[in-house]
């Protein structure tokens, strides 16, 4: 007689495709910031990259929940509780987020086709924006053998990191200084530590998150329910697990290339590349280059179907595809062509990613904190603290910012 | 249900394709034939290389001589023709379901679009969404799409094929699809397909897949299980009715997971669609559209009533006739 699969075994299949999952949480925005944090502060602002992924694990967590247990995602619960201004209001900031998302992925790619062919960055953006579409399409097909060449690139760019960060041997007891205590040095400090908070947690993809289970059938019981939400924690610990580790080796390795030589200001997304030449080589422009055009590829598919969800649960509207992608690609062709420094525009991008996360973690709480719409899944006291505590230290993050930036 | 069956014409052997099913439905059925020709403001001279009706009065002689056959066959047909097109042949058609009281319009294409279609839906799926909207009648008529070229058989389908994925709004063909394999004496076919991971499906289920695959798949695996059970009440419920019914849940891309399974010889594919047109919808994941595209058989599209229009189920359009 067959034995039930134990839980290790039923989860096991599933552990590759998350660690898998890690890359898409490493775009343009992650290297653009960890890049210049590195260069510019060392090792000093490595404690916001762990402290992100955690409030991104957790706050994404409980998004998947907050739809697993309500059948409805984060947009359409504040649609059927808060009022129509107010939904409005978050609907029109949630599209300029999702415009500073979509505006990361492009100057990313952008820059990939600048540093593979020596394009101009108009012409790479140009490009970029008929790869975008090309890809949505492919999309429609479950196109796999383009995923997996994405996939590839982005995985041998945040191996060789990882790898790197151990070859260099970092000075450890300096590196875990950082940590104790976790200061910001500074309003460019504050800006950069916003930068990484907007690129890790990305508020898009707690509204995604949220609408995970929707258009499928689910099931009845709070067991069934349970045992759903089982799997979506092996997603968000395993990927963002895996990406934190990236991310901080990226930083790492900005520190040793860059701040260690005393170069503070020269990081930029096409200098980034002589951070892998130790273990790449002369190949590091290459590769480096084709991870960024990839990452930003692969990621124009998350924040496109992420502002479909937001439209579609904030006001009970639905464009075209090709349209939301047509008006998003126009801020960033209109940067491009301005000629404005790209990583600073990459970075200043996420920050503005991390001012639609307060309103959008206190909503989750106020959300899965409800046992009438969360059954048996409603959060416990612990969760309650924690997410609390989350949106409290990045609506403290921003202000400390705002007022740091006005004085 | 089905009473009066609308068949539209363009003077084209193409088009022609439609009267053959439609004729056979009207005489299973007793339904009413009423033959539409809407002229455009400037009407092409050749259609697929055949000659395109270009006058009302051309088109009045053409649509009396067809109707003339039918009635020789012993059913009751009338003709219509619409002048003056302004707002696109899909809305004209779709406009006189209130006038003409029709609730099936029987429609041929010609070949498969390929891209094309992709980009721009075929007349009939327009006319099907152009139905559906809040302006046409409650229930919104049902669009029969014939292959020009491919017969449906014996101008009758052998089986009904009904996808379905277990969301209420598509059950939106169900009452229909249960109607003529009654009517027909036709054995009904009931038809899931469940991703085998969330990038198949296309839409926001492959940025879901990417950010949360171990999600996606147990979802997946639950919805397998779960579709299982779902066709197996449905199955039930309709074979109490006295209908002979199987079910099918197939796991992997939902279009062509679907294609193998049916016949375009003999197989009447019914699906209902929320009226998504074109690139949109492909962009979009929409099922019915791409099925559409791809399918070589006959198909009928049932339109999804608007949010707040509740499907009544069987009800007869009009007053007696």
């Amino acid at each position: 007689m067959r034995r039930e699969a134990g839980p290790l075994k039923r989860i096991l299949p599933y552990l590759g495709p998350a660690f898998v999952a890690s890359v898409a949480y490493i775009d343009p925005g992650n290297y653009a910031t960890n890049i210049q944090a590195g260069s510019e502060f060392g090792y000093t602002l490595l404690w916001v990259i762990f402290a992100s992924n955690l409030i991104a694990i957790l706050v994404q967590a409980m998004a998947a929940k907050l739809g697993i247990a309500s059948g409805k995602n984060l947009a359409e619960q504040c649609r059927a509780h808060y009022p129509a201004w107010a939904n409005y209001g978050l609907w029109i900031m949630m599209e300029i987020v999702a415009i500073a998302t979509d505006l990361a992925e492009f100057l990313g790619a952008a820059v990939g086709l600048e540093l593979l062919f020596g394009l101009p960055l108009w012409i790479g953006g140009i490009l970029t924006a008929v790869a975008t579409f090309l890809i949505l399409g492919l999309e429609r097909y479950g196109f796999r053998p383009l995923e997996a060449v994405i996939t590839g690139f982005v995985a041998v760019v945040a191996l060789s990191y990882l790898v790197e960060t151990f070859l260099d041997r970092p000075d450890w007891p300096l590196l875990l200084s950082s940590f104790a205590p976790p200061r910001l040095p500074g309003a460019e400090g504050a800006v950069l530590a916003a930068g990484i908070l907007g690129a890790t947690v990305m508020p898009h993809a707690i509204f995604l998150h949220s609408a995970l289970t929707q258009n499928r059938l689910r099931p009845p019981d709070a067991a069934g329910l349970k045992r759903l939400f089982r799997f979506e924690l092996v997603d968000v610990f395993v990927a963002m697990g895996v990406a934190s580790f990236v991310n901080a080796a990226m930083l790492v390795m900005a520190a040793a290339a860059f701040n260690r030589h005393g170069l503070h200001d020269v990081a930029t997304l096409e200098k980034a590349y002589l951070t892998l030449e130790p273990l790449l080589g002369k190949g590091a422009s290459v590769v480096f280059g084709v991870s960024l055009l990839a990452s930003g590829l692969s990621s124009s598919t998350v924040g496109t179907s992420a502002g479909q969800i937001i439209m579609q649960g904030f006001v009970d509207r639905h464009i075209p595809v090709w349209l939301r992608r047509l008006i998003t690609v126009g801020p960033s062709l209109l940067v491009i062509f301005l000629g404005l420094e790209p990583t600073r525009v990459l970075v200043i991008s996420q920050v503005l990613l991390s001012f639609g996360l307060p309103v959008t973690i206190f909503s989750l709480l106020r959300f899965t904190a409800d046992r009438r719409l969360m059954g048996e899944l409603a959060n416990s006291r612990l969760e309650n603290i924690l997410l609390g505590a989350a949106a409290s230290l990045v609506t403290v993050l921003n202000l400390f910012l705002v007022v740091k930036l006005v004085a | 249900m089905f009473e009066r069956i609308l068949v539209t014409l363009d003077g084209s052997a193409a088009s022609e394709a439609a009267l053959g099913p439609a004729a056979a439905l009207a005489e299973r059925l007793g339904s009413a034939l009423v033959l539409l020709h809407v002229v455009e403001r400037r009407p092409p001279r050749l259609v697929h290389g055949q000659a395109h009706l270009s006058s009302p009065a051309e088109a009045e002689a053409y649509l009396g001589r067809k109707a003339a056959e039918l009635r020789a066959r012993g059913l009751a047909a009338s003709v219509h023709v619409h002048e003056g097109v302004e707002a696109g042949t899909a809305r004209a058609i779709a406009a006189h379901s209130g006038e003409l009281d029709f609730d099936l319009a029987v429609m041929a294409v010609h070949g498969g679009r390929g891209l094309a279609e992709l980009l721009s839906a075929s007349l009939p799926l327009r006319v099907a969404a152009a139905c559906g909207e809040a302006s046409c009648a409650d229930e919104g008529a049902a669009v029969l799409v014939v292959r020009a070229g491919r017969p449906l058989g014996a101008a009758l389908p052998s089986r009904i094929v009904l996808p379905l994925d277990g969301s209420p709004d598509h059950e939106a063909s169900v009452p229909r699809a249960a109607y003529l394999a009654k009517a027909l004496g036709l054995p009904l076919r009931l038809v899931s397909v469940v991703p085998r991971h969330g990038a198949e499906g296309g839409g926001p289920g492959s940025a879901l897949a990417l950010l949360a695959p171990a999600l996606s798949g147990a979802s997946l695996e639950y919805s397998a299980g779960a579709a299982e059970a779902y066709l197996a009440s449905l199955a039930a419920r309709l074979g109490a009715e006295g209908l002979a019914v199987e079910v099918i849940v197939e796991r992997g891309r939902p279009v062509p997971a679907l294609l193998r399974l049916l016949s375009p010889e003999g197989d009447l594919a019914v699906l209902s669609t929320h009226r998504r047109l074109g690139l949109d919808a492909s962009l979009d994941g929409c099922f019915a559209a791409g099925f559409a595209a791809a399918y070589r058989g006959a198909s009928l599209i049932v339109p999804i009533a608007p949010r707040g229009v509740a499907p009544t189920g069987v009800a007869p359009k009009g007053a007696a006739r």
